[in-house]
């Protein structure tokens, strides 16, 4: 380890450590650029490749943190929920990706 | 920044109405935007791969901190004659539907980095929601957007042609 690890479990101490799982993980990192626009549950199913339970549970946990919204939208007359990532939900992201980076 | 005053002298030109606040309308405007560029039209906004396929989050920056000159199209650019050439045909390619135009921009976007058959297995992934029929016509009319006649075709169109205009002048004699 070639930090101090003292300091990375310090630091460690400031991550919501809920989001630590690969389908949290990727589903941030898919809305992360999308902004207000955000995604549809059937874009996010095929995008990440994820079944529906491990998808709909993790929205749900995201949803309830606060760090995912959901909107109704339409597309041709078809309607649909869109996820969407908050400000608390990209500041959680960025601290996990620079945490990890300190462990490299 | 992208080039918005040519952007919504496109949008004008192609009879579309934005509303920024509406998710179809922002979606209309994502996939036309790529398309065009992609047929040379050049508005300068940087598209990436995303979970909804090409995206530019710089474009729809833009178009929320502009919603009243999107919204309303204002804007002095006028298209020149090549580039309304070039939006009549896209528009009548792509009949401007939201999900054809998703297909399309998806497809396009993919062929250019992979061969056609990986590129196809990659947009079914990706729009896996859509029907193979679906996608069938926006990979159909997406090539017939974005193909370049090959030399051998642009000889047999002279030749055509020209059997087309010696056939005008013997009427005319």
């Amino acid at each position: 380890m070639k930090d101090n690890i003292i300091n990375l479990v310090a630091e460690a101490k400031a991550l919501n450590s809920k989001i630590i799982s690969l389908p949290r993980i990727l589903i941030l990192s898919a809305l992360e650029e999308l902004g207000e626009d955000g995604s549809s549950y059937r874009e996010l199913k095929a995008g990440l490749d994820l079944e529906d339970g491990i998808l709909f549970s993790n929205l749900n946990a995201l949803e309830e943190m606060r760090y995912i919204v959901t909107k109704d939208v339409t597309l041709e007359k078809k309607k649909m929920t869109s996820y969407s990532i908050t400000a608390e939900g990209k500041e959680a992201l960025q601290a996990l990706c620079s945490w990890f980076k300190r462990i490299d | 920044m992208g080039e918005l005053k040519k952007l919504l002298g496109y949008l004008k030109e192609l009879k579309l109405k934005p509303n920024v606040d509406n998710f179809q309308d922002r979606l209309v405007i994502q996939k036309t935007v790529c398309l065009l560029e992609m047929m040379g039209l050049d508005l300068d906004y940087h598209f990436s791969l995303y979970v909804r396929g090409p995206y530019s989050p710089g474009l729809t920056e833009e178009l929320y901190s502009n919603k009243e000159a999107v919204n309303g199209l204002r804007t002095d650019y006028k298209p020149n004659s090549e580039e309304k050439k070039q939006l009549q045909k896209f528009s009548e390619i792509s009949k401007l539907e939201p999900t054809i135009l998703e297909i399309m921009s998806t497809y396009a976007f993919m062929i250019k980095d992979n061969e056609e058959k990986q590129a196809v297995i990659k947009l079914k992934k990706l729009k896996s929601f859509y029907s193979e029929a679906r996608i069938a016509i926006g990979i159909s009319r997406a090539k017939q957007l974005l193909s370049k006649p090959t030399e051998q075709e642009i000889e047999k169109m002279k030749s055509e042609f020209s059997d087309w205009q010696n056939a005008s002048i013997d009427d005319k004699n």
